[in-house]
């Protein structure tokens, strides 16, 4: 139990080292590439006009002044406000954040139901015909674009058959194709890993303890090789799933879909800093979640990770 | 007991076992046949690629896929097992014929536990439910000497030491009475003295099936086996009774094998001890080496005094964790020493680094156990034995490439091969590729960690002579970390005994090995399995494991595992002191413990 808190205490203390980091670089680095008041005022506008919108929004203080101002409202949890809505820049991202988890929650899941299955039919016997075929296919798709995979989705079921909406976000209809489209990003390599894995688990000298005391093939594969294999792939799917969380942008852009990746594009676009800063915060906030679960599951599963008398 | 009387339970003829290769099949076994009955001991002797893994394999149908296996009578228990199908094999395989692996760390599923796996043994035969099972695996793990079965029922393999894990192999082997026990090399991933108590416990518990134990020792099979069976090449070359095959070899390749088998000679015995005449080239004293574990210490190196005198061979002794290695790194700045005093011929160079540490490490060089894993595959023999003479900078082009071709010449390898890869190369050859590269720039003390415990016996022997006819033209000084003291006694002058970072004796090889004055010392020396024994020599069988350094006992540290323990052991630490044997030892109670050597007559080792 001291254990337990003396772990998760480490780990929010990394944490807030990484906000801080990250804060601080995103905060300069931003500011460095864009003028907001020159975007602000747009391009018509003249030099007065520019003077008038920098005193307006603060930003004719020094940067490092300006920087602490931020810190200061960071620490009392105001993100600022979007130049562009009006709105508080923690309502937008609240706003989208569930499109995106939601997507992430459903490609990880299409992911996993092929995956998982294939991968492990792939790697009992990987060298008998059809496998190898498959396998080779598997691999094929590894190599291609999640972009090319969307595109050629959309022209098939969206603009061919006409089955599926192509755009939007809604009924049941607009969640298949960038669920498809993310999973199809993600499923070869599960699908390797998992089919490696179960191969060499197979391979395990202990497999063959387990054979010389009788254990049918059957048995070995459901009782030892498949879930050490899926112990494995854990790391993996956790990688995967906080790649999902941070990293759809394409896929969301492309299905026009309302989550964090479309507001993220957008914001930096239009130089509205208060939304990018709030946005990449929010990310890392779920990426190092995930993180953290991961490892705990592994912790939790392993019994090699687990702590003696704990 | 004559073995007729009893039932036979295998009965094998003219087994063949082949692989499909590039170019024809390959035989791994061939033409092989042989008996077994109940109670008794076959041991099949052989070197790596004598195939007497896949003929034990090929008794349970186990061997791996392309391999093809034929013969023209094979019967397990009277019964015909070639017309068996995979499900009649499932039924037999751990109920009448039990197997135990070499390496007990990876022959459990490291994430189920131990009790588990075991009683899946008993559920599957003997149709029990679990809880059934679960008195039955305490009870038998009780039998194979695991201390406090119930607890470690629950326990995962990485919570078990190596000797554990092999009695629970054991334990599971044996779980259904099989009729018939197949041993591959049981005992070579063990420390001797685990060896020698995992010996002990086959042989009690044996009793009632059939044993056919795999290995390459000779001194293990000398031990437990009633017949031996020589294998060479897949070809049985010599069967018979164990103690007549062990007394009169007929066969040159059994004789070779026994030659390069452990065994005291009385010759060596009688040799007088070289004396040194000049101050020592290397002196240690009170060498620490620890490491953090956790919020800890541990002390693997605990106050080692040590000397190496030129053209000598000192021999470092103990098991593992006993910090043999530990010690040799502190001495070639790899681990950085905490504390004590060392020189090298005269300068201190305990705290060594930049310059000085290269300038050391020059005159002292080191050799590694593993002849596959200490050379770069991508390099030839030519760069890996210039690139010593290279970051020293020693000498010019032209003289670099004769040193070389000189080196090839010193480890008896031909000058043609400079430009050959590792791999293309025997294990026994790739040692002398290391020798030769540790040899560049003629060091003066060469360190070799077992340098031959990795490879066939019979390799073993020409190394250790190439060694000994580099030091008489040389006169480099060895420092050799070794397990096997048949080996340490052949051919070192002085041996050191560490146990638990301490050095509990030292003294001559003559007089450490005839007269052990440590406990301890005794119990190494009787562990070694010589081939001189025909199962009445006296042994001294440790118990348990080292204990942890992190907590080592009060005290003599010695003293939870001595035959001789007193009260006063338990409170006071003994120091190293002079003996009446002549040795050096840190007991109360010197040379109390006797070692039965079972000497051998022969005339060469
Ligand atoms: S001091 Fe005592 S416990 Fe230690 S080795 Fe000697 S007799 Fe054994």
């Amino acid at each position: 139990m001291k254990a337990l808190v003396s772990t998760v205490g480490r780990r929010l203390a990394s944490l807030v080292l990484l906000l801080v980091v990250l804060t601080t670089l995103l905060f300069f680095l931003l500011r460095v590439t864009a003028d907001q008041a020159l975007v602000l005022a747009g391009p018509e506008a003249s030099a007065e006009q520019v003077a008038a919108i920098r005193a307006q929004y603060g930003l004719d203080r020094p940067l490092l002044t300006q920087y602490v101002s931020y810190l200061g409202d960071l620490l009392r949890l105001d993100f600022g406000t979007s130049i562009i809505s009006g709105q508080p820049a923690i309502a937008e991202v609240r706003a989208r954040i569930w499109a995106t988890v939601a997507l992430a929650i459903a490609g990880m899941m299409t992911t996993i139901a092929i995956s998982i299955p294939l991968g492990a039919w792939l790697g009992a016997r990987p060298h008998t015909g059809g496998r190898r075929t498959l396998a080779a296919f598997v691999f094929l798709l590894q190599g291609t674009p999640g972009f090319v995979v969307a595109l050629l989705l959309v022209q098939l079921f969206a603009v061919q058959l006409k089955w599926l909406p192509f755009m939007g976000y809604g009924s049941f209809a607009t969640w298949i194709l960038p669920t498809l489209t993310l999973a199809s990003f993600l499923a070869p390599k599960l699908t390797r890993v998992v089919a490696a894995n179960v191969n060499s688990a197979l391979a395990e000298d202990h497999i063959r303890t387990a054979r010389a005391n009788g254990a049918a093939f059957t048995e070995i594969y459901w009782r030892h090789a498949l879930p050490n294999a899926l112990l494995g792939a854990t790391a993996l799917i956790g990688t995967q799933f906080a790649f999902l969380l941070s990293g759809s942008v394409i896929t969301e852009m492309i299905f026009g879909w309302p989550g964090i990746g479309t507001l993220l594009i957008r914001s930096i676009q239009s130089a509205d800093f208060a939304v990018v800063q709030a946005v990449t915060i929010a990310i890392a906030i779920m990426v190092f979640v995930v993180n953290a679960l991961t490892d705990a599951s592994f912790r939790l599963l392993d019994p090699r990770l687990r702590r003696a008398g704990s | 007991m004559t073995t007729q009387s009893r039932q036979q339970v295998i009965a094998v003829e003219d087994l063949v076992i082949e692989f499909p290769g590039e170019d024809g099949p390959t035989r791994v076994v061939d033409g092989v046949s042989l008996t077994l009955h109940r109670g008794e001991t076959l041991g099949v002797v052989g070197e790596s690629g004598s195939g007497k893994t896949m003929l034990s394999l090929a008794l349970m149908a186990l061997v791996p896929k392309p391999g093809s296996v034929r013969s023209t009578r094979m019967e397990l228990l009277g019964k015909d097992a070639r017309a068996l199908d995979e499900t009649q094999w499932c039924q037999i395989r751990g109920r009448d014929v039990g197997m135990i692996f070499q390496n007990p760390m990876t022959g459990f599923n490291p994430v189920r536990t131990i009790g588990r796996q075991i009683s899946q043994s008993l559920q599957r035969h003997a149709g029990m439910g679990f809880n059934e099972a679960r008195e039955r695996v305490i009870t038998a793990l009780r039998d194979v000497g695991i201390p406090s079965p119930e607890q470690r029922f629950n326990a995962y393999p990485h919570e078990m030491s190596g000797g554990q894990l092999q009695r629970a192999m054991i334990a599971l082997a044996m779980i259904n009475r099989p009729a018939v026990l197949l041993a591959d090399e049981p005992t070579t991933a063990l420390d001797a003295t685990v060896q020698a108590q995992i010996l002990e416990l086959m042989r009690a518990r044996v009793e009632d099936c059939g044993l056919v134990l795999v290995t390459h020792d000779l001194g293990v099979a000398a031990q437990i086996c009633d017949r031996v069976m020589v294998v060479r090449h897949g070809r049985i070359v010599e069967a018979g009774d164990c103690a007549e095959v062990l007394r009169a070899p007929r066969h040159e390749y059994t004789r070779a094998l026994l030659e390069a088998a452990p065994r005291f000679t009385r010759r060596r015995l009688m040799q007088a001890p070289r004396v040194p005449t000049r101050p020592p080239l290397l002196e240690g004293r009170n060498l620490r080496v620890s490491f953090p574990v956790g919020k800890r210490q541990l002390h693997a190196v605990d106050g080692v005094d040590l000397d190496i005198w030129p053209g000598e061979t000192v021999a470092l002794v103990g098991e593992s964790g006993s910090g043999k290695s530990t010690t040799a790194l502190g001495l070639m700045g790899v681990h950085p020493l905490q504390g004590g005093d060392l020189r090298f011929a005269g300068d201190d160079v305990t705290h060594a680094s930049g310059d000085r540490l290269k300038r050391l490490r020059r005159d002292l060089q080191m050799v590694l156990q593993n002849p596959y894993g200490s050379l770069d595959p991508r390099w030839s023999v030519r760069r890996i034995l210039t690139e010593p003479l290279h970051a020293h900078g020693v000498g010019s082009r032209a003289s670099r490439e004769a040193r070389v071709r000189e080196l090839m010449d010193q480890v008896q390898l031909p000058v043609e091969a400079l430009d050959r890869l590792p791999s293309s190369f025997s294990g026994g050859q790739r040692q002398r590729i290391s020798i030769a590269r540790a040899l560049a720039l003629s060091p003066r003390i060469l360190i070799a960690d077992e340098p031959v415990s990795a490879l066939d016996v019979s390799i073993q022997a020409q190394i250790i002579r190439l060694l000994l006819e580099i030091q008489t033209r040389t006169g480099v000084a060895y420092m050799i970390i070794s397990h096997d003291l048949a080996l340490v006694h052949e051919i070192a002058d002085r041996v050191i005994v560490l146990y638990l970072g301490r050095v509990v004796e030292q003294g001559t090889a003559q007089a450490v090995i005839s007269a052990p004055q440590h406990p301890y010392t005794a119990a190494l020396i009787s562990a070694v399995p010589v081939v001189d024994d025909d199962g009445t020599r006296k042994r001294i069988v440790l118990g348990g494991e080292p204990p942890s350094p992190l907590n080592p006992p009060t005290g003599c540290p010695f003293h939870p595992r001595c035959p001789i323990a007193q009260d006063r052991c338990r409170e006071e630490r003994p120091p190293l002191a002079p003996t009446s044997g002549g040795s050096l030892a840190a007991c109360f109670y010197p040379g109390e413990v006797e070692v039965d050597l079972r000497l051998s007559d022969a005339a060469d080792g």
